[in-house]
């Protein structure tokens, strides 16, 4: 097994706030980390007055439920500080299957369109 | 002299009234306590009064205000004085206003103004008088308060009017007394129509019986008048006079008193009369005489010495009172006087009515007749009784005339007598009492004077001899009521001490007048004041609310005249709640019905009773506690009786502590559940367990500051509200290991009773715990021994197992018990389940043998051979026992299962379609010396995802319940599993054979399979560590497996997910250490395109039921599945996922 990390976060802002980009899979393992990032990215954006978290959940290729109880744990961060909690999810991603499922698109706001997607380069990546 | 008659007479007639009394010794009570009611009454309406008067003298209105003012203002005043008739107000500057409904002349008040001013600067500030005289309609009260003028001289007087003849029913408003009188200070009775008459009662005063200063007003006094049926009571309000009479008698004392005073005083008057009449003759004869003188010396004389007697007539008969003494001077005086030569007196008989001669005089031979002797009939023909009938004095005065009028009474007389007088004595009532007879022994004239003289004496002789009579009858009947009134006396007198000593009071009750009458004893049991008016409804008002119906009940008249017992509590004013005993009954006296009762104390005797009572309860519980302890088996046994019975037997909390055998430093709560114990606290050296246990005495604490002086430490630990608690040591074996720790909810007194109780129930605890013992030990042995040669099962991967031992919660039922499993080869696994039958040590250790016989004799020739090897087994020596047996062997392969019983209870199978079935086919005797015969065997098909369960008989044998109901309850609940539920096959027949009712008494035995239903074939199988980066890895293998499969997108999500949700679950719950593995095993069946994983790791998952995360993994591997089971063992936990999938390259339908 390499030692590449089972998934990435990247954050950049956007208008009106930040977009946190996971790239990789989300489970029991490295759940702890990715909400550690999340939350960060999320007093952040209560810091710099921003109003919305994008949470791009296209090229997350797994995400269990310890996965959606780490992203109910940061919508209601974002609750506490009155900014929002926006995911990403196109259709057909293993994340809207999982988000669908559970029935978790009710409780968040979830698109299938990345409104800041720039020419096909939405995770910022370099 | 006839003034000395008469008032004579009059105090003799009083005696005589007062005889007629009838002695009624309650009345003069019920009256005197009346009297000091109505002495109470008055005072106080002359109080209130007053100080009403008070208000209004001291209003600026009437100093400076003017007449027409001043009446105005005592028209608004007369409505607060409300029982005063008027009021006026005198101006001492001379004018003069009256208001009011009572007109007074003026001259009236004007001597009042008089009054007042002759007090002068000492005029009382309020006085009460009466003004009489003139007064239309009768004396009026009048009260009176001083105004004031600014320079605080009197100015003038406000007096307050009322008619006497509206003071009875003032004061009975006030009293409820209907027969009640005011007398003034004259002693006129006021009566209720206004008629004043005077009173001797009163005057005479002779009857007070005590004389009290009670009264605040004035110096006063009650008393009691009169006698006994009319008994009048009084209360005197001094100097003014005032008081109020109280009659007690129904009939009123001014009806029937008035008229016998009346008649009596007629009588007085008539005789009085009759005296002034004899004095005035005397007089005249006297006259008469001296005109006379010159010529008749001798008649001078004569009358002299006539008149001389008549004087010591008088002088004579004033002292005497007894008839035959004045009958002895009146004919001694009438003889002297007269010459004559006998005389006698005779006096009618009112018994016999004949006339009998009662004196004589100088010849007390002389007979009236000597045809009859001393008594004569009054209808004789004989000088005395014609006098006597006609009322007419005979005068004989020749012999002649005698013998002419009454022949023969001469010569058969003693001695001769030549004239004869006859004079008939009048009585008051207007006929004649007697005669008075003289025999003269010379011929004689009877001249007028002399038969005024007669006349006049034999008038004498009767007044005196009719007053004697009276007086002896009035002597007679006053000795006569003297003795019974001592009679009665001595009977009320024995009766208030019967009571005294019996406590018991008496009370009477007439319904309808609604009056009662109770005995002084009476007052002293309810502990209510002689004085109180309304003492009935004092009494009622305490008597407790659940019992006053019975009690008002009993007050009232029953026409059956039964005798009504009853009990009822009673709040005492001084001692609290009592407990009063009733017997009451209807009588009829006179004409009245009255309600008579008897009460007394039953506090002392309801509460002996209820202490026996208690004694007797606990003497029970005691024994039933002896009962139950000597059937305890186990010290669970004996907790529970000590929790279930001796606690409640002393009303409190109990607990069995012992010292813990494996540590001796330290104490067990010993719980009722078997083997239950809770966690052994160390034994504190100051706790009261540790002084009860090293001093070997009950440490006993009464009340909370009791344990908490004691104890602090140990508070915190007793049960809550815990108010008394006590500690018995308890010797077991000879030594103190133990005790009985009871706590109370109540502040307790350790009486000798109670400490004696808890230590016959700590020695009896003591005894039954030696004896338990040796029962623990034996039987912790067997149990521990069972479960070490019993095996844990495991699952496999043809079968999911579960088994379980149950040792019997007695000793009678442990041992022998146990079931195996084994692998026979690739394709069978053996199944056995066993019985030795017996218990103990020898039984488990028989058990054993059986067990290893078994597998080493091995299934290779099948089930039957294998019993039949073992009946030789078993038969081998002479140590034979027995056995029962349950054989199965599951062939995998071809799904057959053989078997053979040896009089084992029928395992049961629930085959795919739901349907259950007992296996009964191939059943012979139990294991036992070789009979040298086969044994039966059978084989039955049975599919994948088939339940077996074979057990022993523990389970479905009951002592209430029949075998045939028991088999069907395991039918049913072996029916009802659900594979995906939360607890195992065994359980699930476990939580639904048992029974609340009854303890187990047998060891169970329980073995469960369910074959595993295996489709196709293994395509991937491995072990990760059971950590969670191994998630990922484990994910990466089955992205392979399906992309090899070519499985479509959507499945193959459902797939990861509910696969991810599983493995999460086993990393997160399952891992037991570091050492713990997860295996995956994936199988693929081509035919039904169905992908089956498996997932076992080494937990028990025990611990996740509160976490909330895990039923949304469960979910979302329920729904995204099509089967999900889940199954556990001891040895971990399987969880299978099965979905029937499509494959790209399909059709999208």
């Amino acid at each position: 097994m390499d030692d590449r990390p089972l998934a990435t976060v990247c954050v950049a802002s956007v208008p009106h706030g930040l977009a946190a980009t996971i790239v990789g899979e989300i489970d029991l393992s490295n759940v702890h980390h990715i909400e550690q990032e999340l939350t960060r990215a999320a007093h952040e954006l209560s810091a710099s007055g921003g109003s919305t978290l994008l949470v791009r959940l296209a090229q997350t290729s797994y995400i269990d439920s310890a996965g959606l109880r780490m992203l109910e744990a940061v919508w209601r961060l974002c609750s506490e500080s009155s900014s929002e909690l926006r995911l990403v999810a196109p259709t057909g991603s293993f994340a809207d299957h999982v988000l669908t499922i559970s029935g978790f698109n009710r409780l968040f706001s979830v698109t299938t369109n990345d409104p800041f997607e720039v020419s096909g380069v939405a995770d910022g990546a370099p | 002299m006839a003034v000395i008659v008469v008032v004579f007479w009059s105090l003799d007639v009083v005696l005589a009234w007062r005889t007629y009394r009838s002695e009624r010794a309650e009345i003069r009570q019920s009256a005197l306590a009346q009297a000091v009611a109505a002495g109470n009454a008055l005072e106080q309406l002359f109080a209130a009064d007053l100080q009403a008067l008070n208000l209004i003298a001291t209003t600026p209105a009437l100093i400076h205000g003017d007449p027409a003012s001043v009446r105005e203002y005592f028209d608004r005043s007369l409505p607060i004085l409300g029982s005063l008739g008027g009021l006026a107000f005198v101006d001492l500057s001379g004018g003069i206003v009256v208001s009011g409904s009572i007109d007074v002349p003026d001259q009236m008040l004007t001597s009042a103004v008089a009054n007042v001013n002759g007090a002068g600067s000492e005029a009382s500030p309020s006085f009460l008088d009466v003004i009489e005289e003139g007064s239309p309609g009768g004396p009026i009260l009048s009260m009176a308060a001083p105004t004031h003028d600014a320079r605080g001289m009197y100015s003038g007087l406000v007096m307050g009017l009322t008619r006497l003849e509206d003071m009875p029913s003032r004061l009975g408003s006030v009293l409820a007394i209907s027969d009640l009188k005011v007398v003034d200070h004259h002693g006129h009775v006021i009566f209720d129509d206004g008629a004043v008459v005077p009173t001797l009662v009163v005057a005479e005063g002779q009857a007070l019986e005590r004389s009290t200063g009670e009264f605040g007003l004035h110096t006063s006094s009650i008393g009691v008048l009169g006698g006994d049926d009319h008994v009048v009571a009084y209360a005197a309000v001094e100097p003014a006079g005032w008081m109020a009479f109280v009659d007690q008698s129904s009939a009123s004392l001014y009806g029937p008193f008035r008229t016998d005073l009346q008649q009596q005083l007629t009588i007085v008057g008539l005789l009085g009369l009759v005296a002034l009449v004899s004095a005035a003759l005397i007089a005249q004869g006297l006259g008469r005489s001296q005109a006379a003188g010159e010529r008749l010396l001798r008649s001078e004389y004569e009358a002299r010495r006539r008149a001389q007697v008549l004087e010591r007539l008088a002088a004579e008969l004033g002292p005497l009172a007894l008839t035959g003494d004045i009958t002895r001077v009146v004919s001694a005086l009438a003889r002297e006087a007269s010459g004559a030569m006998h005389a006698a007196i005779g006096i009618i008989d009112r018994s016999t009515g004949e006339l009998t001669l009662v004196s004589t005089d100088h010849d007390p031979e002389l007979q009236i007749s000597p045809q009859y002797g001393d008594s004569v009939p009054v209808s004789a023909r004989i000088p005395v009784t014609d006098a006597l009938r006609t009322g007419r004095p005979i005068y004989l005065g020749r012999a002649d005339e005698i013998e002419e009028n009454y022949p023969g009474l001469i010569t058969t007389a003693h001695s001769p007598r030549q004239a004869l007088a006859a004079l008939p004595l009048p009585s008051s009532s207007g006929g004649h009492s007697g005669v008075l007879v003289l025999s003269f022994s010379t011929a004689q004239e009877f001249g007028l004077p002399v038969r005024r003289f007669l006349e006049a004496v034999a008038a004498h002789g009767a007044v005196a001899i009719e007053r004697a009579q009276l007086h002896e009858l009035e002597q007679t009947m006053r000795i006569e009521a003297q003795h019974r009134q001592h009679d009665l006396d001595a009977q009320t007198r024995l009766l208030q001490l019967a009571q005294q000593a019996a406590g018991i009071g008496h009370w009477t009750r007439d319904p309808a007048k609604d009056e009662a009458q109770w005995s002084s004893e009476m007052f002293e049991l309810l502990g209510i004041d002689h004085h109180e008016l309304h003492f009935v409804e004092a009494f009622l008002s305490r008597v407790h609310p659940d019992d006053s119906a019975a009690v008002n009940a009993a007050q009232e008249l029953d026409p059956d005249c039964r005798t009504t017992s009853l009990e009822f509590r009673y709040d005492h004013p001084a001692h609290g709640w009592r407990w009063i005993h009733q017997d009451s009954t209807t009588i009829t006296a006179d004409t009245r019905q009255l309600v008579v009762g008897l009460r007394y104390d039953v506090t002392e005797r309801t509460a002996r009773l209820e202490r026996e009572r208690h004694r007797r309860a606990r003497a029970e519980r005691l024994a039933r506690v002896a009962s139950r302890l000597t059937e305890a088996e186990t010290s669970a046994d004996v907790a529970t009786v000590v929790n279930d019975d001796i606690g409640p037997a002393v009303r409190a909390h109990a607990d069995l502590i012992v010292r813990d055998l494996d540590d001796p430093a330290r104490l067990l709560v010993l719980a009722p559940e078997p083997g239950g114990v809770h966690p052994s606290q160390p034994l504190r050296p100051a706790s009261p367990f540790a002084a009860a246990m090293h001093g070997r005495y009950p440490v006993l604490l009464g009340s909370p500051e009791a344990i908490a002086a004691r104890c602090p430490d140990t508070f915190d630990e007793l049960a809550p509200n815990t108010q008394a608690f006590g500690v018995i040591p308890i010797e077991i074996g000879g030594v103190i290991d133990g005790s009985l720790a009871v706590s109370f909810p109540d502040p307790t007194d350790f009486d000798d009773e109670l400490v004696s109780t808890l230590r016959s129930m700590a020695a009896l605890c003591g005894q039954a715990l030696a004896r338990t013992r040796r029962y623990d030990v034996e039987r912790d042995f067997v149990v521990g021994m069972q479960r070490s040669l019993i095996p844990q099962v495991t699952h496999s991967d043809t079968a999911i197992m579960w088994a379980s031992y149950n040792p019997a919660q007695q000793i009678a039922g442990v041992g022998g018990d146990w079931y195996d499993v084994w692998d026979v080869d690739d394709r069978r696994t053996a199944f056995i389940v066993g019985d030795v039958v017996g218990h103990g040590v020898a039984a488990a250790i028989a058990m054993s043998q059986l067990r290893s016989a078994a597998r080493a004799i091995g299934l290779d020739d099948g089930p039957a051979a294998l019993l039949a090897r073992l009946d030789r087994f078993v038969g081998r020596d002479d140590d034979t026992w027995m056995a029962t047996m349950a054989c199965l062997v599951h062939d995998h392969v071809d799904g057959t299962l053989r078997y053979s019983l040896a009089g084992h209870p029928y395992p049961v199978a629930r085959l795919g379609d739901g349907r259950v079935i007992q296996l009964d086919q191939a059943t012979d005797t139990p294991l036992g010396p070789a009979l040298g015969r086969q044994r039966p065997e059978t084989t039955v098909q049975i599919p994948d995802g088939a339940l077996l369960v074979a057990y022993t008989d523990g389970l479905v044998e009951r002592r209430t319940t029949s075998i045939v109901d028991r088999m069907g309850l395991l039918n049913s609940l072996v029916a009802s599993f659900d594979p995906s539920g939360d607890i195992d096959l065994c359980e699930h027949v476990h939580d639904g054979m048992s029974t609340a009712s009854e303890s187990q008494r047998d060891d169970i035995a329980v073995l469960c399979v369910r074959l595993a239903s295996i489709e196709g074939e293994i395509i991937d199988s491995r072990r990760y560590p059971a950590v969670m980066e191994s998630l990922a890895a484990s994910r990466a293998m089955l992205r392979e497996v399906l992309s090899d499969l070519a499985i479509c997108d959507s499945d193959r999500n459902d797939l990861l997910i509910a696969f991810g949700e599983a493995c999460t679950n086993s990393v997160e719950h399952g891992a037991r250490d570091h050492t713990s593995t997860l295996s995956i095993t994936t199988r693929w069946a081509e035919s039904t395109s169905t992908l089956t994983i498996s997932i076992r790791d080494d937990g028990l998952w025990r611990q996740v039921r509160a976490d909330p995360s895990r039923g949304r993994g469960i979910g979302l591997m329920r729904s995204l599945t099509d089967s999900l089971e889940v199954s556990r063992s001891d040895k971990g936990t399987t969880v299978t996922l099965r979905k029937r999938v499509r494959r790209n390259g399909q059709g999208t339908s």
